[in-house]
């Protein structure tokens, strides 16, 4: 050792000499394994000062190698006997410490106790280490909990209802069987039943086919009425699905031959539960359905909810059942006339098909049979019969193989969001880990040095990053089991049983998240470790601070929270925007009466009523309002608006009924009464109502709205030769640059259009146009809507609507109902609903994605803003002293503030560009997640970069201002 | 000199009765001598190593193994406190101050210490006839 003579200004080197031989010393009794970093410093330090003023005023000046060394042994003779004194009160619990710390003197413990020692102290330390540091603790949880939780519900919920697979035996030996028609609407439609009787009679490849449709059904239990919906199925059903039941039968081939007679239904589980309190005795009992008593012969399997993933069944009837409940079919218009039996009448097709593979058939054997069965079938039955069968994996299947697509487009752009806050998560973690492993990075250093073993760093520090993925973890599902509680509960205003089970944490997804965050922590927790372990410890012990990072480490950091910062600009993005759609939702007019107007809704099928029965009571019903002095006006109507109950028609004008079908364009229609726009208070804009003379022998007419106008009549205004440019709806963009003179709805009256297939030679008469309105959402924009005379065109399923004197809404619905039960005692109502509640329901869907886009992006708007706080406050930290250096230098405190800011906002700049650059080229997958709002609406894209800026702008800037404020001499001396 | 114990436990010894054993007692001494000294000022450890010396002439002397023993063991105990001071020109030292806590036990210490005395005395000085 290099001695110098003592004067003050060399204090420092002997005491340097004196440190290393007391860490030497300590080194050699194990203190660096079983005392903690700071307990083991102090204890380092305070010896060293005190043993130099011993030395000091001894006047002791070694002058040979061993000298210092000498002396210090003979001032502390036994070091293992000092260091366990004085250690005594900091270790670790006592058992733990002596196994872990001196395991040589304690003997051979048996392995396993002394792992699980080990085990227990490196816990203990984890923990104890992690106490010290409660803001990053904390921190570090949350973040891992947030991600986790958040990541685990909604994977859950979209497992649950797109992608798990089908609660029956063997389901990949189901395939789908569908029609194809060159020129059909679909490209994967149903089958009639009698072609699923040939298919299943003539298969060979497959060991059964079965059919079902969904309907519509009234279900009296007990004098309890309610609407819900089942499913009519073929007597194979059941077997060929391989679906079992938890009590009783499940319907069999035997419903099938008795034609429907005794009726039987199966009950849903969750049905048998909620209305017959799981009674075991419950076969034999009776529902009502339609009005038509069916007798419970079984209860379907728990986990058995029907073929279609998004409907929940409330039971199963067999399909001989659906003349009886006046169902099946269209049901819309299944009182249409029929000389042909439902079940024999091989032109409706309404039946989902299925079979499953036999013994020794493949998938590709049962396509190549169904081409050659349906070359037969179709040869056999031209026109009528698909001349292609298209089979698919059942379980590849959604929901219908023409929308599923969407379905799945837009529920893996909502996982890819999900997935985004999963980023921020482990990019946030990853920069917190790092952040505190440099800033450990002497500690590491110094314990090394102290005769700590790198095996039992590493296993230490690993220990911590467990101990916090496992406390995220359990944040994380408790997150994800609030979410279950609360997620069914949202108000999603559709009017079907939604079949998912989100009270449920799906163990894979949970132990998925768990992973990879684990690994996060595991990866970014270790590496400050094993790079300071590399790194020669006396480098790192000399430097007075380990200011220097080295380049890779400072743009990994900056690296990562770049990719936090992005991904916020996305998630906020999608966030502003949905919260813009559904604002502009709500200001939006419904071209209706909202306030004191309600209506009620009845289905003849439902009530078990011949169409006759039914307008009677409509009639009725109508006439009673219409007489009593409170009600203003009172009309009827086949569909509502905003009821998701849409009915469209082929429309062919005039001069063009030889077009292509392809052509031939769609259009919405309903059947209503004059009295309907009074109660709802769309306005005529010309022409004239529907009156008396528009009976039912009477040439048919119509009434339209100014959409259709623009649409379909105003580009063959005047020029009306032949009627040749119909095809107005390529020529519909002309409305928006000011030639708009097709708006005229004069010239629509008496322009004459067929309706429906084309079969009907029947021509429709435009008398008069109305005002647009809202038809399916609040969002969209003015859509063509055909108004028919229910007088011509009858609906046996009708609507009653009522506006009263400035009642209320909530005075007319209970009017309507009143009203009904007076006439009718045992009426089923559909819907009794006010025009509010219809309004406010159709935006339901935008407020529950709205808020939960929302609360998506203010997430990962926190996390990254936590990031970047931490990896400012960690930059500046690490420039403490090069800051007092310039501050004693004379720098300007406003300079230095600038200068740190504009490193922060710099680094902000990037990642929103970046954000902004993926969030511009993803615009396709943010517009399958949103609906009626443009993804690239500048106002949200300036608020959210605003936002962000500004968020960025005081997470640099608090900090920032610590730093400046900083007394410069404190600065100098900061390690 | 005095050699404490450093074998024995700590924790019993905190809960040991005054009167008890002689090690027990000597250790109990040193750290009265310790708490006594930092009653007026504070002072760091070499400090409080050399006054002990120095009030004792020399019969006490504590090693630094001895000495940081006893100073740990009294701010575990939270007799004392110790904090780092800095001042231009001298070393970085530790300097101790009495908390409360020490200044509640050295009162008892030294009542303690009287009684201990007064019965040494009894027995040591014979009675007077």
């Amino acid at each position: 050792m290099p001695t110098h003579p003592q004067t003050p200004a060399h204090e420092n080197a002997p005491d340097d000499a004196l440190r290393d031989e007391v860490r030497r010393r300590l080194r050699a009794t194990g203190a660096a394994e079983r005392l903690q970093t700071a307990d083991l410093l102090r204890l380092e330090e305070e010896m060293t000062s005190l043993l130099a003023d011993y030395v000091a005023d001894a006047g002791f000046v070694p002058r040979e190698q061993g000298e210092t060394a000498r002396w210090i042994d003979g001032q502390i003779p036994d070091w293992q006997a000092f260091t366990d004194e004085v250690s005594a009160p900091f270790d670790t619990p006592r058992g733990a410490a002596t196994l872990g710390a001196a395991p040589r003197s304690t003997g051979p413990a048996p392995l396993v106790e002394r792992l699980f020692g080990t085990l227990r102290r490196d816990v203990a330390f984890a923990v104890r280490s992690l106490r010290k540091a409660p803001g990053f603790a904390v921190a570090a949880i949350l973040v891992l909990g947030l991600g986790i939780g958040f990541n685990v519900s909604i994977f859950t919920v979209l497992d649950s209802l797109i992608f798990e697979p089908l609660p029956v035996a063997d389901a990949d030996r189901l395939v789908s069987i569908y029609g194809h028609f060159e020129d059909g609407p679909l490209a994967y439609e149903p089958l009639s039943p009698p072609d699923v009787r040939d298919l299943a009679a003539a298969s060979r490849t497959l060991s059964g086919v079965a059919a079902f449709a969904t309907t519509n059904l009234s279900t009296e239990i007990d004098g309890r009425v309610h609407a819900g919906i089942g499913e009519l199925v073929t007597g194979d059903y059941f077997r060929v699905l391989g679906a079992g039941t938890a009590v009783g039968r499940a319907i069999e081939a035997s419903d099938e031959a008795a034609g429907g007679d005794p009726m039987v239904a199966v009950l849903a589980h969750r049905m048998w539960v909620s209305e017959f309190g799981a009674d075991p005795d419950v076969v034999g009992r009776q529902v009502r359905l339609n009005g038509k008593p069916f007798t419970i012969v079984g209860v379907a399997a728990p986990e058995f909810r029907g073929l279609v993933k998004f409907l929940s069944p409330d039971l199963w009837v067999p399909l001989e059942s659906a003349p009886i409940l006046r169902t099946g079919g269209m049901v819309s218009s299944g009182d249409r006339n029929q000389s042909v039996p439902l079940l024999d009448d091989r032109p409706r097709r309404w039946l989902w098909t299925f079979g499953r593979l036999a013994d020794g058939a493949d998938f590709e054997a049962a396509a190549a049979e169904m081409e050659v069965l349906a070359a037969a079938q179709s040869q056999a039955h031209p026109e009528v019969s698909p001349p292609e069968l298209r089979l698919m994996p059942t379980r590849a299947v959604v929901f219908m193989p023409d929308f599923d697509g969407h379905l799945v487009g837009a529920s893996s752009g909502v996982l890819l969001l999900v997935g985004l806050v999963l980023v921020i998560a482990c990019a946030n973690l990853a920069n917190v880990l790092l952040a505190r492993g440099l800033a450990r990075r002497k500690e590491i250093a110094t314990r090394l040095s102290l005769g700590a073993g790198r095996l039992a760093l590493v296993r230490q520090l690993l220990t911590e990053s467990l101990v916090l993925a496992a406390a995220g973890g359990f944040v994380g599902l408790l997150i994800a089991f609030a979410a279950s509680r609360g997620l069914p509960s949202l108000p999603l205003g559709l009017p079907i049983p939604i079949g998912f089970d989100a009270a449920r944490i799906d163990v894979r997804v949970f132990l998925f998240t768990l992973l990879l965050t684990s690994l996060a922590a595991i990866a970014f927790g270790l590496l400050p470790a094993l790079s300071a372990a590399r790194t020669d410890v006396a480098t790192v012990l000399r430097e007075e601070s380990v200011r220097s990072d080295s380049r890779g480490r400072r743009w990994l950091i900056r690296a990562l929270v770049l990719s936090q910062l992005a991904s916020s600009v996305v998630l906020l993005l999608v966030a502003g925007l949905a919260v813009r759609g559904l604002v502009r939702a709500q200001q939006v007019d419904p071209g209706f009466r909202v306030d004191d107007t309600a209506f009620a809704t009845f289905w003849a099928t439902t009530q078990g009523w011949e169409p006759e029965r039914a307008y009677a009571f409509y009639d009725a019903l109508a006439e009673r309002l219409d007489s009593m002095p409170d009600v203003v006006a009172v009309g009827r109507a086949g569909h509502m608006p905003l009821t998701l109950e849409v009915n469209f028609e082929s429309l062919r004008p005039e001069g063009g009924e030889n077009l292509p079908d392809a052509q031939v364009p769609s259009v919405q229609t309903s059947s209503v009464d004059a009295g309907y726009f009074a109660a709802m208070d769309i306005p005529l804009r010309s022409g004239r109502m529907f009156a008396d003379t528009d009976g039912e022998d009477a040439p048919k007419v119509a009434l339209v709205n100014e959409a259709f106008v623009r649409r379909y009549v105003a580009n063959t205004d005047g020029a009306d030769t032949d009627g040749a440019d119909t095809d107005g709806a390529n020529t519909d963009g002309a409305n928006t640059d000011g030639a708009d003179t097709g708006g005229e709805p004069r010239g629509a009256l008496g322009r004459r259009f067929q309706l429906g297939d084309g079969v009907s030679t029947e021509w429709v008469r435009v008398i008069g146009v109305v005002a647009d309105s809202k038809y399916v959402s609040l969002s969209e924009e003015p859509v063509p809507y055909l108004y028919q005379s229910l007088e011509q065109e009858p609906d046996s399923s009708q609507s009653i609507v009522a506006r009263t004197a400035g009642g209320g809404a909530q005075a007319a619905a209970r009017l309507l109902r009143r009203t009904a039960l007076e006439i009718e005692p045992g009426v089923v109502f559909q819907q009794v609903s006010t025009q509010e509640a219809l309004v406010s329901r159709s935006l339901g869907p935008a407020r529950v994605a709205s808020g939960l886009l929302g609360a998506l992006g203010l997430l990962g708007l926190v996390l990254s803003s936590v990031g970047l706080y931490g990896v400012v406050s960690y930059a500046v930290g690490r420039r403490t002293h090069e800051i007092g250096i310039r501050m004693a230098l004379g720098a300007d405190r406003g300079k230095v503030l600038a200068s740190i800011l504009r490193d922060g906002l710099g680094l902000t700049a990037v990642g929103v560009g970046l954000g902004l650059a993926a969030a511009w080229l993803g615009s396709g997958v943010l517009a399958s997640v949103l609906t009626g709002v443009d993804p690239t609406d500048p106002l949200t894209w300036a608020l959210v970069i605003t936002f962000l800026f500004a968020v960025a702008g005081v997470a640099t800037f608090l900090p920032a201002r610590r730093a400046a404020s900083l007394d410069p001499s404190m600065a100098l001396r900061h390690d | 000199m005095t050699e404490t114990d450093l074998t024995h436990d700590t924790v019993t010894e905190t809960d040991s009765d005054s009167s008890s054993a002689n090690p027990e007692k000597k250790k109990a001494a040193a750290e009265m001598l310790v708490l006594s000294l930092l009653e007026e000022q504070q002072r760091h450890g070499y400090d409080i190593a050399k006054r002990i010396g120095e009030r004792s002439s020399g019969v006490l002397d504590f090693h630094a193994a001895s000495l940081y023993t006893l100073l740990s063991r009294l701010e575990t105990r939270g007799w004392i406190a110790g904090r780092w001071v800095e001042k231009p020109g001298t070393r970085r030292r530790r300097f101790y101050r009495l908390t409360d806590a020490g200044r509640a036990a050295l009162a008892a210490e030294r009542r303690s210490w009287a009684a201990f005395v007064q019965a040494v005395e009894q027995v040591l000085v014979p009675e007077p006839a």
